[in-house]
């Protein structure tokens, strides 16, 4: 039996009045690696921010690892969305991981060898080792994604997640990220979100619809008649063989 | 200005001017990369409210300015993170509303107010050797405060949301930096005066920050920076017999754009 490490259960989430999340079910095994699509403002980053415990829902039952979300935080591994990344901010890539430590409770404000050893560790993962000395806003759109990446890989979650980790970046680099991804699966479960049909690759293993509504049935396929409801307009997908498939056989 | 040396005001400006650039090496480098210039302009004018009380209830203002600034700080954290819109026009209102304080409150006191300008626009020579052992203590209580709360800081710079994602308080780690802002305010009133602070506390970090890949060095350099440039300024001042703090403040704005100029070019 595959552990359940998330469970939402009739989940509505409200910004000033309006639902942003309606009466949510969602269920997440600790091998899972699901990608969460939908069109803007369809509430994908609110979702992950209920799990993270940073946004309360107004209605419904959380657990995530069996415990409520604040208190599962160390186990998670947040890739933030990073629309407004200041490039001047006096930072370099190794102090950017280290932030990945900052639940573990220190003394001073300052990390320890253990955290700079996992910093290393996580740096080398994603093959930014070279780099730890750069300034962060110094480094391309792709490198700083895997930057990123490695801070939420710092702290050795069993869970990832991952809020538009590809958008504003070029397709070849895309790949890239998602080959990095694959090699991280089998060692924690991961959720991605994305508003962009085209990025669920081969690699995803499951996906799930998302507008204020979740669809999700555990599978890879979603029914074209789920796709058209979520975006509110006919969805033209052209299934190319293997590596984009979102829609079943036709 | 060596012989001049000799005089205890003298001494005291000097020692004034490289404990302020301490406090602002340290603070003013946060409100550079978290970018709250502007909620620090509003802290440090609606610290006139202070000045105005102190001289109605007749005592040294500046003991007032400490709870008015600490207090005003505290309101702006709280409109800036909990009032969803129009966070600019509110902080400019507390900005007004303090400044319109200190109007009433001199208006209330009677006969004439001395040394007014000086609170307004600074005068390092005027420094009483107790203001310096203030300074000293306020630099000692900023630095460990930094010690102590450096991960968390930097954090929230950076990236607040994931800071409070990471179980890091943001909240009150912001309201614990905007109160070294208004501890680094009342530090700066005897030096530049309350409508100069705003340069005082930007304008070396952002010349370090065009040398600097992180934080820590970035303070230690403004710092240092802070320190030439008002001691420069001050001996200028006193060359040309100038006032001191729009001196200071000339100099720091002339090492900007020749810093600036410098880093385009090469």
């Amino acid at each position: 039996m595959k552990k359940e490490i998330i469970s939402l259960k009739d989940i509505s989430v409200e910004y000033d009045g309006i639902t942003v999340l309606e009466d949510n079910n969602f269920t997440v095994y600790q091998d899972d690696f699901i990608g969460i699509i939908g069109p803007n403002g369809g509430g994908k980053t609110t979702l992950l921010k209920v799990i993270l415990g940073l946004v309360r829902p107004v209605k419904g039952e959380i657990s995530v690892f069996g415990e409520p979300p604040h208190r599962a935080r160390r186990r998670i591994g947040y890739v933030p969305q990073m629309t407004d990344f200041d490039r001047a901010f006096p930072i370099s890539v190794r102090d950017t991981v280290l932030m990945g430590r900052l639940h573990e409770k220190r003394l001073f404000g300052f990390y320890n060898k253990h955290d700079c050893e996992a910093a290393d560790r996580a740096l080398r993962t994603v093959e930014m080792f070279d780099m730890s000395k750069r300034k962060t806003g110094d480094l391309s759109g792709g490198e700083r994604q895997r930057v990123l990446i490695a801070r939420a890989l710092v702290s050795e979650p069993e869970l990832l997640l991952l809020d538009e980790p590809t958008a504003s970046i070029d397709p070849k680099i895309k790949t890239s990220v998602y080959d990095l991804l694959n090699s991280l699966k089998d060692r924690m479960a991961i959720i991605l979100v994305t508003h962009d049909i085209g990025v669920i690759s081969s690699h995803i293993d499951k996906v799930a619809c998302l507008s204020h509504k979740l669809f999700y049935h555990g599978t890879k396929e979603i029914p074209p008649e789920t796709l058209e409801a979520v975006y509110q307009c006919p969805v033209d997908i052209i299934a190319h063989g293997i590596p984009h498939r979102v829609l079943g056989e036709h | 200005m060596i012989e001049a040396l000799q005089f205890e005001y003298m001494q005291n400006a000097l020692m004034a001017a490289l404990l302020g650039s301490i406090a602002c090496g340290v603070v003013g480098s946060y409100v550079v990369v978290k970018k709250i210039g502007y909620i620090s302009g509003g802290i440090a004018h609606s610290a006139f409210g202070g000045i105005g009380l102190g001289y109605f209830l007749g005592i040294n203002p500046l003991y007032c300015i400490i709870p008015f600034s600490l207090v005003s700080a505290w309101c702006i954290g709280l409109i800036s993170k909990k009032a969803r819109a129009g966070e600019d026009t509110a902080i400019g209102i507390l900005w007004a509303t303090g400044m319109a304080l200190g109007v009433i409150f001199i208006g209330l006191t009677p006969g004439y107010v001395p040394d007014l300008f000086s609170y307004l626009f600074g005068n390092i020579l005027t420094v009483p050797r107790i203001d310096v052992y203030f300074m000293a203590g306020l630099d000692i209580f900023i630095i460990i405060t930094v010690l102590f709360f450096y991960r968390e800081f930097l954090a929230i710079c950076f990236d607040e949301e994931y800071a409070g994602a990471s179980g890091v308080n943001s909240f009150f780690v912001y309201l614990l930096l905007l109160t070294l802002v208004a501890i680094t305010v009342v530090m700066l009133v005897r030096i530049v005066g309350i409508i100069l602070i705003i340069a005082l506390l930007t304008i070396p970090p952002s010349i370090a920050r065009q040398y600097c890949n992180n934080l820590l060095p970035m303070m230690i350099l403004s710092a240092a920076l802070g320190m030439v440039l008002t001691v420069g300024g001050l001996w200028l001042s006193y060359a040309l017999d100038l006032p001191t703090g729009a001196t200071i403040i000339l100099l720091l704005a002339v090492a900007f754009m020749v810093s600036t100029v410098i880093k385009k070019l090469f």
